[in-house]
């Protein structure tokens, strides 16, 4: 999907004013209407597996340097 | 540096610390997608709440990381003049604790404008979406202002979904 395009995010419901915002600040419209389908603990739950993930790779970068 | 927020938020509900998360966890737990890598949480830096926070975080060895020789959190840090904020690291991650948010106000105000949460088994308070919202534009800082825009849009969305009473 194009950055400029507005149908996609338009048919998730979002108005073309949030689209221009998310496209000036680097907003993923998509991914935010997934994190708003979770509960609290899904999201607690995947926030944490990512950084979870993200703090071993730096791990393992710093342990190679 | 582990990254366990849910196991840090057991840690002071465990120990009985009178807090609310406010911060980049609490946006994501709102629904932000913004990453975070530490817990905040506004909270009384007072003598009697430290000794309380000390005795809750001595199971996870918290020390002071915004020091060029980090050291061990002790109660005498607590009761001097002027402790706004404890940035610490513990075993479980990165805890930041407040005395005051920018835009809501300490913790008595944060209490006034939150909201209970459960994740699994664990509840607490959470400052509200929009007390979030005023607090991360007061911030101002360009990632503040992302979530902000993020938080008002969900605030945006969830309105126009609900059935008009």
């Amino acid at each position: 999907m194009s950055p400029s395009d507005l149908s996609a995010p338009r048919s998730l419901g979002f108005t073309d004013q949030e689209v221009r915002d998310a496209e000036e600040l680097g907003i993923d419209l998509g991914l935010l209407d997934e994190n708003v389908k979770l509960t609290p603990s899904e999201r607690a739950e995947q926030h944490d597996a990512i950084m979870a993930e993200l703090m071993e790779i730096q791990g393992l970068v710093r342990d190679a340097r | 540096m582990p990254a366990d927020f849910r196991g840090l938020l057991r840690t002071l509900i465990e120990g009985d610390v009178d807090f609310v998360l406010v911060g980049g966890y609490s946006a994501v737990l709102h629904g932000s997608t913004q990453m975070t890598r530490d817990v905040d949480v506004v909270c009384s830096l007072d003598a009697i709440s430290g000794t309380k926070l000390v005795e809750a975080l001595k199971g996870i060895h918290p020390t002071h990381r915004m020091v060029p020789d980090p050291r061990p959190l002790v109660v005498s840090d607590f009761g001097s003049d002027g402790l706004q904020n404890l940035y610490l690291k513990t075993d479980l991650g990165i805890l930041d604790c407040l005395g005051e948010v920018r835009g809501v106000g300490d913790l008595a105000a944060c209490k006034a404008r939150s909201e209970k949460m459960t994740i699994g088994d664990i509840e607490f308070q959470i400052l509200d979406i929009l007390s979030l919202i005023e607090a991360k534009i007061a911030m101002g800082r360009p990632r503040d202002l992302v979530t902000a825009k993020e938080l008002e849009t969900i605030v945006a969305q969830r309105n126009r979904t609900r059935p008009s009473s």
